[in-house]
């Protein structure tokens, strides 16, 4: 097994359009170290290198550009929590962060490994969802019969995932987590959001998440809300959610019109939970009824929050 | 590999291999054993170090990503063979017991200090959200680090916030 740690993007580039198929791409390494106890001995026989993205600082920078506020793949959790941009304008990104993990994890973990490894349990990547992200994927070239340059695209996170994958470690170690629709090999590059999910005026966002007393890393249910008032009236508002069922939810609340503030809301999100079918997404875990209890749960408590109460 | 990297101050050129991790190479081979090895995972924070400044697990981190890194661990925090403030308070707090989880509540503490001189009660409960204390129950950890920010006390005293019943 070889380590290749590239100084410089055209070189990593190089190395997956050359070696795609046998390379395992990592930077923090957080997910893969705690997951293959035995590493790299856990690993697939196929796996022939580590591509150590970690030191490539041009994937690391967040900034706004081209009307997005663009997270580079490599960022550390704990630098996201650390942008008053984003504290300012996106509240939920702060907090699903702070949900994440402990905060020694938090200094290593990046951006791309949270999406790369897609955890159903994962807070931050329902809040990118909710507020619209797009991931910027470089894929490998084709050298074979086709013949094509690696070309890169742009991805809604919500369809960067397809299904289900089983982890399976050495150690016994299972985890289900989503599945990425691409199957060739890709390198996450970063992830946008658009400028008008961040600050166009009257525009509200919150992360919560129920976590089980005796598990510091995955959380039960992690839900994200995005949407817009206009003179405090609410217009839209979407909710993603997942965890425990092992699906993504992504529905629109029915809102429209109502005022915040007024205590109406809760009786209509009570009435949206209690009809939900929960189940049509449920693969384990509690039942339906009980999932709606929860999400009912975690919404109230959000926009009680936002109504600052 | 050749891995050039910073421990506690002192240029580094370390022949390892890229797969080892830091905590294995740091009481094995170096034979720094106040970084202690728990739980392997991340979650217990005993194996907690300083990497460029920031807390970070030394059993998930390594020795192939440490390229040009600044690492400190306990050792690299005294100095000249002095307690620091902290430790200080840890002792005058009776703030440990079997001591196992120390150094690692040590590494953070002192870093949340370097950022925030006084921090919340809140904020130290956040800091500390990374490691497990099977014997203090935490209030006296917390106590100590919350302590560091008061006026120094006379000796053999505690700095602890006095609070109102």
């Amino acid at each position: 097994m070889e380590f290749l740690s590239p100084q410089y993007l055209s070189e990593a580039f190089e190395i997956l359009d050359r070696r795609g198929k046998e390379l395992k791409i990592a930077a923090g390494m957080t997910h893969i170290l705690r997951f293959h106890t035995d590493f790299p001995q856990g690993l697939s026989p196929s796996l022939k290198a580590i591509l150590h993205i970690g030191n490539l600082e041009v994937l690391s920078d967040i900034r706004e550009e081209n009307q997005k506020y663009g997270i580079g793949s490599t960022a550390t959790l704990s630098s996201l929590a650390a942008d008053s941009y984003l504290a300012r304008y996106a509240p939920a990104i702060l907090d699903a962060v702070l949900a994440t993990s402990t905060p020694q994890i938090r200094n290593r973990r990046t951006v791309g490994g949270e999406i790369g490894w897609g955890s159903f349990h994962s807070p931050l990547i329902v809040t990118l969802m909710a507020l619209g992200a797009k991931v910027r994927v470089r894929f490998q070239a084709d050298t074979g019969e086709n013949n094509h340059p690696g070309r890169e695209d742009s991805v809604d996170l919500m369809e960067f995932y397809e299904g289900q994958l089983e982890r399976t470690s050495s150690c016994e170690n299972k985890q289900v987590t989503r599945s990425p629709r691409s199957k060739g090999q890709h390198l996450i590059m970063k992830v946008a959001i658009p400028d008008e999910m961040l600050h166009r005026g009257g525009t509200f966002s919150f992360f919560r998440g129920l976590r089980p007393k005796i598990s510091m890393e995955n959380s039960g249910v992690v839900l994200a809300v995005h949407g817009y008032t206009h003179q405090g009236v609410i217009q839209s508002a979407h909710m993603v959610a997942s965890g425990l069922w092992l699906d993504t939810l992504s529905t629109k609340l029915p809102l429209e019109g109502v005022r915040m503030g007024d205590t109406y809301i809760f009786e209509k999100l009570y009435s949206f939970c209690d009809r939900y079918s929960f189940d049509k997404y449920r693969r384990e875990g509690p039942s339906g009824a009980q999932l709606g209890l929860v999400v009912f749960g975690l919404l109230k408590e959000g926009f009680s929050h936002l109504m600052g109460n | 590999m050749l891995i050039e990297w910073t421990l506690n101050g002192r240029p580094m050129r370390s022949e390892v291999s890229p797969f080892q991790r830091l905590l294995d190479y740091l009481r094995t081979d170096l034979k720094l054993l106040g970084t202690k090895e728990g739980c392997r995972e991340g979650k217990c924070g005993a194996c907690t170090v300083w990497v460029d400044g920031q807390i970070a697990n030394a059993c998930l981190m390594l020795m192939g990503q440490l390229a040009h890194k600044e690492v400190t661990t306990i050792e690299g925090i005294n100095e000249k063979d002095r307690f620091t403030p902290l430790q200080e308070a840890f002792l005058t707090n009776s703030a440990l017991e079997c001591g196992f989880c120390i150094p690692g509540m040590l590494m953070t503490g002192t870093a949340l200090l370097h950022q925030n001189t006084n921090p919340s009660r809140l904020e130290i409960r956040e800091s500390l959200k990374g490691h497990l204390c099977a014997c203090t129950g935490y209030q006296k950890i917390l106590d100590s680090i919350e302590g560091v920010g008061l006026p120094p006390a006379s000796e053999g005293q505690a700095r602890m916030r006095v609070r109102k019943p």
